[in-house]
């Protein structure tokens, strides 16, 4: 039954894989840990056309990664015409000049290889994984999207279809589904993170083929990309290969990447969601925070932490095991490029008052604020910090990811290898000041579902 | 972990590729999909599995990448060993570190959560899995207390009675998912008494006790009916010391041999539709039996499953996948498998749409399930596959976790040692008569369970088209009788009327003069129900003969001659009481349907909703003379389907049914009446415009008051 009680929690896949991102940015430094971490070696470049690419060997199995990250995610788009990064996603696994319709994906699958790719607010984010004697392929494959790709009616009116259908499947159809929609929406009001990579059905279908040509030449450009290759080949194969199929695909013009900064709140938000299909109640908050890198994302991680991760962390150890209050209580800790949120979403028990679990909520924020974090508490979430980060780093697809997003944001792949030390560098007071700092009342924003009277 | 891909093990060696001869200024031709190299030689991870005295079995996988640890811990015995107690397995494996002989459930999360180490335990219906992972630095800590809660959970009264708010809490947001409403009623449609089938329900819930558990526990948790697989930065040599001291003192016990009762495929199209009020999308849901793992079956069943909707994987290529989203667009992430467990599993094969589409859908599901067995896949198809296995095989070979579930896999269901490295190499001979063959058997193309998870009110017309649909409320239980309201395609009474008269084809209908037939009247007389012969004859316009055979000389008549109404038992009676007179005199006009636009009938339509028989136009029925009557419209067939007869005493509801073809017209075979007493009329035979004798339908001339 814990998978059940896991999925109500799975609020959607747009907003776990970027809580994946920001926890897939581990890193130790080499002179500290080192029986604790193995730092990550890898190459890296730049082509003339602006690509940059890295190298990251791994030769435990026969396969090979090849991930392509490119810097345009929802934020990037217009406000009337939301949902185009993401409807990418989808239009990429059409045809190109050399690739048929349909057979993208099919010479990837013929020789057991996946594929896939996700969309956050601030990227988007191509993988392809196959047999190592195929390494060529997959960059062949990723280089026709690059510059190739076939953006025409045929592919759009097929895909406008899937992606509503994935709207509805992900948003619309599961208890608690439009959470993360809700939640951004009211934590931003004026910036271009109001909304999410889903975007709104409507512009996808307004938008005509001119519009989708003209968001794929000026975002799908080598110098708006990260390449990775990771896994089981060797360099000089990698570098060749990787010249021979990208080093002819012109740089595009440079991105505009203006941002509406968000005006700081000053009353708090509420918003009432009625759905039909809502089984127990629930209730949201939400605070806005820090763009990724500030030194104030770290100490909030932890206060996620403190606050949320495992039996023995003080919300899940009061509202669900000691009083019932709650099924499940799950925290947000977003961080975006421009921006960040914080928050957490709780679901009350069969027959249990939203009221009551508000006020203990309430009250487990004030006291963490006025009393602060124990040592041992302390000493635990920093353990938990470096045992996830390990983790991620034995993962050669977190790694990836991770390399390319710190380079793409702050032109420093190797900033990978020294992130632990910011996270180890938070005191058990910064805990407490970001408690204090950010999660104020008039800042917050109150998202609760209510239960229809039929169920 | 039965659902674990096929992985397999082996080590690469790279064979050299002289790339040094590319001159990187020359052009690739990009119109050409490049060559691949040569293929990478594979080999099995170095693992050692060694077995400690009690009889407990080891696994042990080396990976240095980084200096972690992970345990996992398989127990053979899952939730088909519940025996009476429904949850049992489960709520063991979730109690598991809600205290020990020695630790409460706060120390217990305190001390796991101090080193970042979460316990992760869940079951299946084979099987138990129980895992941890750690940095190798606090292996010797965290150990001892993974192999405590193993080896000595005690189930306190306490944590078990939060446990099952807990789970009444899971159940009733369970309601509202619809995939879960689907596995749920699949479950129930596939396996009947078999343990496979076993729901937990808030009743089941409520009946474990702290005994229940802690038998369960002892029967087993045990070494030999466990596997324990170790992953990770860590040597034989090291590890072995260390899991002797945890684990070389837990007590033998037993392997656990389950006994399933034999199950069968079910026969015929069924569709099963769980009423999801407000849901935007149907889940549509294939099911049929599939075939144990030890089948001879499974591995070419499987391969027919992935060629169909990928088994397991996401796939871009499989039939499903091709048509319901890149051809029409209907569904976003269609799916399916085929089980993997000791007894039969199941096929299953899903897809979530819109409501609009439902039909639609199920339609190209239907087809794509019964090309399988129809006809042979193409060489390019069947080649297609088996370079997919042989390659995601070799990928999966990454994940040092893989290769222990796969060791855990083959040891778990007693596969032959080489059953995964000589994997590929069998599935290459596989040829397309042999899948056919197999899928004949296992994908029989007029043997399938459609279950459908969406709004009745939206989408129950939609299914009808394929048959008789039951409809489930959220608690899976039969929903008859209760009104939907469904938006109807017209709103102008004119339409419904004019769809009626066609279903009853007017015109051969109005060649009717007379009729008579013969069946049962099965009512309630005290003392049980009873089965009693019946005869009516009627005729134009408005003469009704009734007799109902009790056995003589208890024979019970009404005769109407056209203004009144005689009720007879043998030779007593005479005219019928005003208040029957009335009702009976309503029911008179001979085949009135027919003439609702011409006998000043006042009807309005007053919307859709759903009857027994299905979804049905309402028209509201203002009869000469006072009668007042709700009429319900087939929206598919325009058959009148029920009748709400509205009098002073109250409402009688007649359902029609069993409709059979009479002389070009359709007729009701099964009347179902509902009012002061409930009466079922089953027909026999109909004959329409025989010779008839007028004086039945008058007055008896020799009866006694």
């Amino acid at each position: 039954m814990k998978k059940v009680l896991l999925s109500i929690l799975l609020i959607s896949a747009v907003a776990p894989q970027i809580f994946a991102q920001k926890g897939a940015k581990p890193a130790l430094t080499p002179a500290i840990t080192s029986q604790v971490f193995h730092p990550v070696k890898f190459e890296e470049y730049d082509m003339p056309n602006g690509l940059h690419v890295i190298l990251y060997e791994d030769h435990s199995a026969p396969r090979v990664a090849v991930r392509v990250f490119y810097h345009v995610g929802s934020r990037n788009e217009r406000s009337d015409r939301t949902g185009f990064a993401h409807f990418f996603e989808h239009l990429m696994f059409e045809s190109t000049d050399h690739i048929k319709r349909g057979d993208y994906a099919k010479d990837i699958e013929a020789i057991g290889g996946e594929l896939n790719a996700h969309t956050s607010l601030d990227h988007t984010f191509y993988q392809e994984d196959v047999p190592s004697n195929y390494m060529r392929q997959a960059l062949w494959q990723e280089s026709e999207r690059m510059h190739w790709l076939h953006v025409d009616s045929a592919g759009v009116e097929t895909q406008r279809q899937v992606v509503k259908e994935e709207r509805r499947n992900r948003y619309e159809n599961q208890p608690y589904g439009s959470f993360f929609l809700k939640l951004m929406s009211a934590v931003f009001h004026t910036s271009q993170y109001s909304w999410t990579p889903i975007g709104d059905a409507q512009y996808i279908d307004q938008a005509t083929i001119k519009e989708f040509q003209d968001f794929y030449h000026e975002n799908y450009v080598p110098n708006n990309a990260v390449l990775v290759i990771a896994g089981d080949f060797k360099q000089a194969e990698a570098k060749a290969a990787a010249q021979d199929y990208f080093a002819d695909i012109p740089r595009g013009a440079e991105i505009d990447r203006s941002y509406t900064p968000e005006p700081p709140q000053t009353s708090e938000r509420t918003v009432e969601v009625n759905e039909k299909i809502t089984p127990l109640p629930a209730v949201a908050y939400g605070w806005r925070t820090v763009p990724e890198g500030d030194k104030d994302q770290y100490a909030l991680d932890m206060l996620a932490n403190v606050l949320m991760q495992g039996n023995s962390s003080r919300l899940v150890k009061r509202l669900k095991d000691e009083d019932q209050l709650v099924a499940s209580v799950q925290p947000i800790a977003l961080t975006l490029e421009k921006d960040g949120a914080f928050g957490l979403l709780a679901v009350a028990s069969k027959g249990k008052e939203l009221s009551k679990v508000r006020a203990e909520l309430d009250e487990e924020i004030k006291k963490l604020q006025s009393s602060g974090i124990s040592d041992e508490e302390f000493q635990k979430v920093r353990n938990q910090m470096t045992k996830d980060l390990v983790t991620q780093a034995a993962e050669m697809g977190s790694v990836a990811f991770a390399l390319s997003e710190e380079y793409a944001l702050f032109h420093d792949a190797k900033r990978y290898n020294s992130e632990i030390d910011r996270y180890m560098a938070v005191t058990k007071q910064d805990i407490q000041r970001v408690a204090k700092k950010y999660l104020t009342n008039s800042a917050r924003s109150v998202i609760t579902y209510t239960v229809p009277t039929n169920q | 972990m039965k659902n674990l891909m096929k992985k397999f093990l082996s080590l690469a060696i790279v064979a050299l590729m002289c790339f040094s001869a590319i001159n990187s200024n020359a052009q690739v031709d990009r119109s050409k999909k490049p060559e691949p190299g040569p293929l990478p030689k594979s080999a099995v991870p170095p693992f050692q599995e060694i077995t400690l005295k009690n009889g407990l079995r080891i696994v042990i996988v080396e990976d240095h990448t980084q200096p972690l640890v992970y345990f996992r811990t398989l127990v053979l015995s899952g939730n088909a060993q519940d025996a009476g107690s429904i949850g049992a397995a489960e709520a063991v494996t979730d109690l598991l570190e809600k205290g020990t002989t020695t630790m409460n459930a706060d120390d217990i999360a305190k001390k796991l959560d101090f080193f970042g180490a979460s316990l992760g335990a869940s079951s299946t219906v084979d099987d138990i899995n129980v895992s941890i992972g750690c940095l190798k630095r606090d292996m010797d800590k965290v150990l001892p207390i993974y192999a405590d809660v193993i080896k000595n959970p005690i189930f306190p009264a306490t944590e078990l009675e939060k446990y099952k708010s807990e789970q009444i809490s899971a159940l009733q947001a369970a309601r509202q998912r619809p995939g879960e409403l689907g596995r749920k009623m699949g479950r129930k449609m596939t396996y009947d008494v078999h343990p496979y089938g076993n729901i937990a329900t808030d009743s089941t819930v409520k009946a474990l006790t702290v005994e229940v558990l802690k038998t369960w526990h002892g029967q087993h948790f045990c070494a030999k009916n466990s596997i324990i697989a170790v992953v990770g930065d860590i040597t034989e040599s090291e590890i072995k010391p260390v899991l002797e001291k945890q684990f070389g003192s837990w007590k033998s016990g037993m392997l656990y041999q389950p006994m399933y009762p034999v199950v069968e495929p079910k026969q015929g199209l069924t569709i099963s539709l769980v009423d999801r009020p407000g849901s935007k999308q149907s889940t549509v849901r294939l099911q049929h039996l599939g075939v144990a793992v030890t089948s001879p079956d499974f591995d070419r069943a499987s391969l027919v499953m992935s060629i169909f909707a990928g088994n397991g994987v996401i796939g871009f290529a499989n039939r499903l996948f091709q048509n319901i989203r890149e051809k029409h667009g209907y569904t976003y992430t269609p799916g399916g498998s085929l089980t993997k467990s000791v007894d039969r599993g199941v096929m299953v094969a899903v897809a979530e749409v819109r409501n609009s589409v439902t039909d639609s859908a199920l339609d190209q599901m239907l087809l794509e399930y019964r090309r399988l067995s129809t006809e042979a896949i193409s060489d390019n198809e069947l080649n297609f596959a088996k370079g997919l296995i042989a390659g995601k095989f070799m990928m999966d070979l990454a994940d040092r976790q893989n290769t222990a579930g796969l060791v855990l896999s083959t040891l778990e269901y007693g596969l032959p040692k080489d059953y995964y490295s000589t994997y590929p190499e069998r599935v290459s001979k596989f040829t397309s008569a042999e899948l056919q063959d197999v899928a004949k058997r296992v994908f029989p193309p007029n043997d399938i369970s459609v279950i459908v998870v969406g709004d009745a009110s939206q989408i129950l017309p939609m299914l009808q088209k394929f048959g008789k649909v039951n409809v489930y409320d959220l608690d899976l239980k039969p929903k008859k009788d209760v009104a939907v309201h469904i938006s109807p395609t017209t709103s102008v009474v004119a339409d419904v009327i004019n769809k009626m008269y066609a279903g009853l084809n007017r015109s051969e209908y109005e060649k009717v003069k007379n009729r008579k037939v013969e069946g049962t009247v099965t009512l309630e007389l005290g003392g049980g129900p009873q089965t009693l012969p019946f005869e009516e004859i009627t005729a134009a316009p408005n003469k009704k003969y009734q007799k109902l055979d009790l056995g003589a000389p208890m024979i019970i008549e009404m005769r109407i001659d056209g203004t009144n109404v005689y009720e007879y038992q043998g030779m007593r009676g005479g005219p019928a009481d005003p208040t029957t007179a009335h009702h009976e005199l309503g029911q008179s006009a001979f085949d009135e349907e027919l003439h609702v636009t011409d006998q000043g009938y006042n009807v309005t339509l007053e919307g859709v909703t759903l009857v027994p028989a299905g979804a049905a136009y309402i028209l509201d029925v203002m009869k000469p003379g006072g009668y007042h009557e709700k009429w319900y419209v087939d929206t598919t067939s325009g058959y009148i389907t029920r009748k709400d007869l509205i009098e002073k005493e109250g409402t009688e509801t007649q359902d029609y049914s069993d409709f059979r073809v009479v002389d070009g017209t359709p007729y009701p075979f099964k009347v179902e009446i509902h009012g002061a007493g409930d009466q079922t009329v089953e027909i026999k035979s109909i004959k329409n415009n025989t010779s008839i004798d007028d004086t039945l339908f008058m007055k008896k001339p020799d009866s006694k008051n």
